[in-house]
């Protein structure tokens, strides 16, 4: 049996046809995966290094300073280690990745006051703390990636369940859980987040948490819409009275079926995602500092008008993101429209 | 049992409904839908289940299976008796054994009644799932899929819904519910959506079948052509009640009930000269609408005084039985 129906190819099919769609899912797929790598891409850390003879891996092992003539039994800096005369004089070597720097170290020794305008060494400048615009917008954007991800797939799994309960049994179930989620759906959201980060820390797993306590109520509503109707059609009475039982019913007849809207809602619940956290941690609310952030960027760029490529940098990352995510959930959107799957 | 078969001896008989009456919870009530609905379907037989859309046919074979309708279905009165046992008495596991293996049921629309999302193989294979059998599934799934007339199997079996007409698909859903050799197979209008000569088709396909596996049919359906030549017995529904029931040929020649009368006289036929059809004015009233009385009363002609006070009930005690004062 194949994993995907025919139904299912069909609209994946669609789906590779609005290129505006496919492209931005594999460009963002590609910056995604790509980011999930940063280490290898963007740090201070040399892949292979050789000090008089010997090889060290310091990506994936720590060295003290001391290893290569240095006072301390702290991490090496292999930057200022490479520009180093001791280091110059041997037939020492490093291979460093493209672009090396860290995102939480501050370059103090550089000439002026921070933030430092784009220069070859740091290609998108430096922010209020001397730390390296570029390397922090790379790790920003996989914390943002997997922080809305994970999200999605949280609240999604508590949309699909808590949907599926109240379509699947209806009647009292139902109206007691609606006025339940109309109740906590009213609940000030940002107050909510704020005490809970106060209380507990603001640790990326809590605002995860805290945000998905709320994320799912859009979906739920989709999810029992869909039960509602797919339990009253004939397949699934045909399946209770050839006797099949009620999680067949519920797991194979009825939720393949109303995964639609869960499909079609994703790339927009991950721009939601995305949305929350950078506000956050705009507000400051978010993660917790020196944690690479846009939202905290972006805030930086607001007080420090005179440093525009702060602001800009940030805003056309995040921009690029979001209407990469917006067209992919336009095409899923479109792909799914059963109107268009004649032509 | 083959020899009782026409016997009236309600013991003997396969399925026993008696006195039942099935209403929804409503905020402002219970609702009743139907109105001590009786009948008995004896083994090998035709019964043919006649009525206007929302009298509660479909709600009467549903409950047979032990199926009320959701949301807020009850049991107001009644039982149904099925081989001796009382299927409201049988807990929900009890119920789907007897589901699919000893009823089973056929619906109206062929393309709802598949989920699109399955290949009709793994759909028929599914039954078996819920109903271990001893002997080779795939060869009977290829035994009745040349029962009803599908001699391609592979193709058939690899196919999804949308795939196939719905011709093709009602002679599925037919194999599909003969898999297991069910005792009653309640057809509920099996051939509405589909047009004349394959609705004929599945028919004589039904009957086959019926008379080959000595299986009792629950026939349903608002046409009473079909009925006239499929059944042995009629009931006619009305408003939720069962307003005559007689075996089809007596029924044909004399129907009693005026609303009998009025679906008779409904049929369009050829040879009359006039080209109006003749119908019966106004609608069924709504369930929990019919006051005292008789619930045809607002459409008959023949209403009299006693008709809008009493309901008729005398009459249904007669051979022939029908539900009217006159």
């Amino acid at each position: 049996m194949a994993v995907f129906s025919k139904l299912s190819q069909d609209r994946f099919r669609r789906f590779r046809r609005i290129k505006r769609a496919w492209y931005s899912l594999l460009i963002l797929s590609a910056l995604f995966i790509l980011s999930l790598f940063s280490e290898l891409i963007c740090n201070d850390k040399p892949y292979v290094l050789s000090y008089q003879d010997r090889l060290y891996f310091p990506i994936f092992q720590f060295y003290p300073e001391k290893e290569f003539g240095g006072k301390y039994l702290t991490e090496a800096d292999y930057v200022s280690l490479r520009e180093s005369s001791d280091f110059k004089d041997g037939k020492n070597w490093m291979i460093l990745p493209p672009i090396p720097h860290n995102p939480l170290h501050s370059y103090i020794d550089l000439p002026g006051t921070p933030p430092h305008p784009p220069s070859a060494r740091h290609l998108l400048g430096t922010d209020s703390s001397a730390r390296d615009v570029f390397a922090r917008l790379l790790y920003g954007f996989r914390i943002c990636m997997l922080f809305s991800l994970i999200l999605a797939a949280i609240s999604t799994l508590f949309g699909i369940l808590i949907g599926g309960v109240q379509g699947y049994f209806g009647g009292v179930v139902d109206m007691v859980m609606q006025r339940l989620i109309e109740i906590w759906s009213s609940l000030p959201f940002l107050y909510v987040v704020i005490l809970v980060g106060t209380i507990y820390s603001r640790s990326f797993m809590i605002l995860i948490l805290v945000l998905s306590l709320f994320q799912w109520i859009g979906l739920s509503y989709y999810m029992r819409g869909e039960f509602l109707k797919i339990r009253n059609l004939n397949y699934v009475k045909v399946a209770k009275t050839m006797g099949m039982s009620n999680s067949h019913i519920l797991f194979r007849q009825i939720l393949p079926n109303g995964l639609t809207p869960v499909i079609t809602l994703l790339p927009f619940q991950i721009i939601g995602g995305i949305g929350a956290l950078t506000a956050l941690d705009f507000l400051g609310f978010g993660l917790q500092p020196p944690t690479p952030s846009w939202g905290e960027l972006l805030s930086q760029g607001l007080n420090h008008l005179f440093a525009p490529w702060l602001a800009i940098s940030t805003v056309v990352c995040l921009f690029t993101t979001l209407l990469l995510a917006t067209f992919i959930g336009e095409g899923v959107r479109e792909a799914f429209d059963p109107r268009a799957s004649t032509n | 049992m083959e020899a009782r078969k026409h016997n009236e001896g309600e013991a003997n008989s396969l399925l026993e409904v008696s006195d039942l009456s099935i209403g929804i919870n409503r905020s402002d009530g219970v609702l009743p839908l139907t109105d001590r609905v009786s009948f008995h379907l004896n083994q090998g037989e035709v019964l043919g289940l006649i009525g206007e859309s929302g009298c509660g046919k479909s709600i009467t074979s549903l409950a047979i299976m032990g199926m009320l309708p959701e949301p807020g279905g009850t049991l107001l009165n009644g039982k149904v008796q099925f081989m001796g046992q009382d299927i409201f008495s049988l807990s929900e596991a009890g119920l789907n054994q007897l589901r699919g293996q000893k009823i089973s049921m056929i619906f109206q629309e062929p393309f709802a009644a598949m989920n699109p999302l399955i290949r009709i193989g793994d759909q028929m294979l599914e039954v078996f799932e819920y109903h271990p059998v001893d002997f080779d599934k795939y060869q009977k799934i290829k035994d009745l899929l040349d029962e009803v007339g599908l001699t391609d199997h592979n193709r058939i079996l690899q196919s999804y819904p949308h795939e196939l007409s719905g011709g093709m698909l009602q002679r599925i859903m037919i194999a599909m519910s003969l898999l297991l050799d069910p005792d009653l197979l309640i057809a509920d209008e099996p051939t509405t959506a589909l047009d004349v000569t394959v609705q004929a088709q599945i028919m004589n396909l039904i009957v086959r079948l019926k008379k080959e596996r000595k299986m009792s049919v629950l026939l349903i359906s608002h046409n009473i052509s079909l009925m006239a030549q499929y059944t042995d017995r009629i009931c006619v529904m009305y408003a939720g009640q069962i307003v005559e029931s007689n075996h089809t040929e007596s029924f044909l020649e004399q129907p009693n009930h005026p609303y009998s009368n009025g679906l008779m006289h409904a049929i369009p036929t050829l040879d009359k000269q006039e080209r109006k059809i003749i119908s019966i004015p106004g609608q069924v009233p709504e369930p929990g609408k019919h006051n005292q009385g008789c619930r045809f009363k607002s459409r008959c002609i023949h209403a009299t005084d006693l008709c809008l006070s009493d309901p008729p009930e005398k009459t249904m005690a007669k051979e022939g039985r029908y539900r009217c004062h006159y």
